[in-house]
């Protein structure tokens, strides 16, 4: 992201925001709608974080920072939706645990029924450090940065949430797995 | 699916393909609802970051000679400094300028029903150097801009001598642009001394994130048992006192429910209850991205209660004896919050932050050292009950018997951080260090016991620990 465009818009210039905007939009939308598993609740999350990033840009020291940044207003944005909507947990409840008609030659639709109901039962906190690392591909280091949480947690979360998700995939297997639940990971 | 790299590859994929992206009107409608509401101008505006800017912070090697220096005993050091700079008082001539009458030695002038003056304004407008203006109880909506060194006081208890801010304009630099912003009485060029009243109606109402309960600009007043009320319970970013470039107030035995934002000079802020201080150095001239303190500028942040102190880069404060508890003050940064942030630090002034004898718990993390080029000495202090004790990232301050304990980690050694650490407690937590693969620390004397793992040094070869004693009810790993 172009420094002078974010030192621009931390000038109040509406134009380069808007550039910011456009650029980071829909790939914040598609992490706001990874983490939170509905398009509605995600355009929320997303809208709020483009408003939240215009009230709040002057303060944003490092204009180089302004792609990170980003991606903590948004996720703080989506925990908020998580808060006070529930609405992405009826759409679980629609869902059978079981599908009878998954078999080995779907795999592809089974691993995605089996992850979306293995990821929908994680805390938000936890499907926020999956999808920043599987989707966005910040290192763990960067997604401590990026949250503003210790290296340690961002490791344990995201331990927890791939322990939690291979489960759902080899179900077969849970019980022979290790379980990390328990076990907080610090460094 | 056998493989963590399958693994990834099919949580990947399946992140893809599951999300279906915006509606086309989405972000228009965002940045409509966005442009409704103004910028919140916080703290960047007095300290926006240049550390990348700023080529003197680079020089380790300049930083480690410093980084001995400063290694001397907390009391030595400390004493040292008052020593030094009596010394350049002496030499500054201030000691000998004539800074004439002392405020409260002249006439006595009230305001208020049945005064000498109706308003504070006519009182300031009759009054000279050294008078005391006595106020009475009652609401002052007045823009003051105190330039006399006069005693301003209230008559009755301060709760009910107040002055109401009132709404002021101010260019900015960079735009041009007029913006509104509420300030209590401006405090210009003098000695003045303003004691035990309150100043209030600060806020957001007007949707201005400016607001200064009171402006200092040089001189050197006093502040004394002053209250400025938080009243918006959201915003720790409006100062209730903010000190521009080149003032030594001081400021004792008050109460703000804001910020204390000092930008230069050596101001001296003691005994006070506070949300928080930050300290800062102006821009250098002819740049947009060095912030330098003048040589010898060094506040003093002295028995304060408070959540939190930003040190940025150019500043050297001596921070002793200071309260800092949790919730920690977010300092808008993509790192954690902490009680104490250094942020670069010891450039320009010549000296390193000196960071003594303070109690710091329920933080995020303690004490945090962020950027490379710190040399403070962190000494004698109590960090106990923190999510993290210590935090060093970079950059190499001397940690001298400090205690560190009950925190979930107590010491973090991040990227090539190569602190000096002598004699420090650290005991009780569930690990006691994490020593990252580059870092680089010099131990002697250090104490690790009772954690329930000692230390942990992922990826690397565990520190020589010969000189330090570990105890053997947590392992080194």
């Amino acid at each position: 992201m172009d420094p002078e465009l974010v030192t621009r818009a931390q000038r109040g210039d509406e134009d380069a925001f808007g550039q910011l905007a456009t650029a980071m939009f829909a790939r914040l939308h598609r992490v706001a709608e990874n983490i939170l598993g509905d398009r509605d609740l995600a355009e929320d999350a997303a809208q709020q974080g483009v408003v939240q990033m215009w009230r709040n840009l002057p303060k944003l020291r490092d204009p180089e920072r302004f792609e990170s940044w980003s991606y903590r207003i948004v996720v703080n944005a989506c925990y908020a939706e998580a808060k006070k909507a529930k609405r992405w947990r009826s759409g679980l409840s629609d869902r059978p645990e079981d599908d009878p008609g998954a078999t080995a030659e779907f795999t592809g639709v089974v691993y995605r029924d089996q992850l979306e109901r293995g990821f929908r039962r994680l805390p938000v906190e936890q499907r926020a450090v999956l999808v920043l690392y599987h989707y966005v591909g910040l290192t763990l280091a960067e997604i401590a940065s990026t949250l503003k949480i210790p290296s340690g947690t961002a490791h344990s979360r995201l331990y927890k949430g791939r322990h939690a998700l291979r489960a759902s995939l080899q179900a077969d297997d849970r019980d022979a797995l290790p379980d990390a639940s328990a076990n907080e990971v610090v460094r | 699916m056998n493989t963590e790299r399958e693994l990834d590859r099919i949580i990947e994929a399946w992140m893809e393909d599951r999300t279906g992206g915006p509606r086309p009107d989405a972000l228009a409608d965002a940045l409509d609802e966005a442009y409704r509401a103004p910028q919140r101008r916080g703290l960047a505006r007095w300290f926006p970051f240049g550390l990348a800017g700023d080529g003197s912070l680079t020089d380790r090697e300049h930083g480690r000679r410093q980084g001995m220096l400063v290694g001397l005993s907390g009391t030595l050091a400390v004493v040292a400094i008052v020593m030094v700079g009596a010394w350049v008082a002496l030499l500054g001539g201030d000691v000998f300028r004539d800074t004439g009458p002392v405020p409260g030695s002249g006439d006595v002038l009230v305001v208020g029903p049945g005064g000498d003056h109706a308003t504070i304004s006519a009182a300031l407008a009759a009054a000279e150097d050294g008078d005391t203006i006595r106020i009475l109880p009652g609401r002052y909506a007045e823009d003051l801009v105190i330039t006399k060194s006069v005693l301003l006081e209230g008559d009755g208890p301060a709760e009910q001598v107040v002055l109401e801010a009132i709404t002021d304009t101010r260019i900015d630099p960079e735009t041009g642009e007029e913006t509104e912003f509420l300030r209590g009485p401006e405090l210009r060029d003098t000695n003045a001394v303003v004691r035990g009243l309150t100043v209030d109606g600060l806020g957001l109402a007007n949707g201005s994130y400016l607001d200064a309960g009171i402006v200092i600009t040089g001189g050197s007043p006093t502040l004394e048992s002053v209250r400025i009320p938080r009243d918006d319970g959201n915003s720790s970013y409006d100062a209730s006192v903010l000190l521009r470039s080149g003032s030594d107030a001081t400021i004792r035995d008050s109460s703000f429910g804001g910020a204390i934002v000092a930008v230069g000079g050596s101001p001296s802020i003691i005994d006070t209850d506070v949300d928080a201080i930050y300290i800062g150095c102006p821009l250098a001239a002819g740049t947009d991205a060095v912030y330098v303190c003048a040589p010898g500028e060094r506040a003093l942040v002295q028995d304060n209660r408070l959540h939190g102190i930003r040190i940025d880069t150019g500043a050297s404060p001596v921070i002793e004896r200071n309260s800092i508890e949790g919730p920690s003050v977010d300092w808008a940064m993509p790192i954690p919050n902490s009680g104490i942030l250094i942020w670069g630090g010891a450039s320009g002034s010549g000296m390193a932050p000196m960071i003594v004898n303070n109690s710091l718990s329920g933080q995020d993390v303690g004490i945090e050292v962020f950027g490379d080029a710190d040399r403070s000495l962190i000494e004698a202090n109590d960090l106990s009950g923190n999510q993290t004790g210590v935090l060093i990232d970079g950059g190499d301050p001397t940690l001298n018997s400090n205690s560190i304990s009950e925190s979930v980690t107590g010491l973090v050694l991040e990227g090539s951080a190569r602190p000096v650490l002598n004699g420090n407690a650290i005991e009780s937590n569930v690990l006691g260090m994490s020593i990252a693969r580059f870092a680089e620390p010099e131990m002697v004397g250090n104490v690790f016991c009772e954690n329930v793992t000692n230390i942990k040094a992922p990826g690397r070869e565990p520190p020589d620990l010969s000189d330090n004693e570990v105890c053997t009810d947590g392992s080194a790993s």
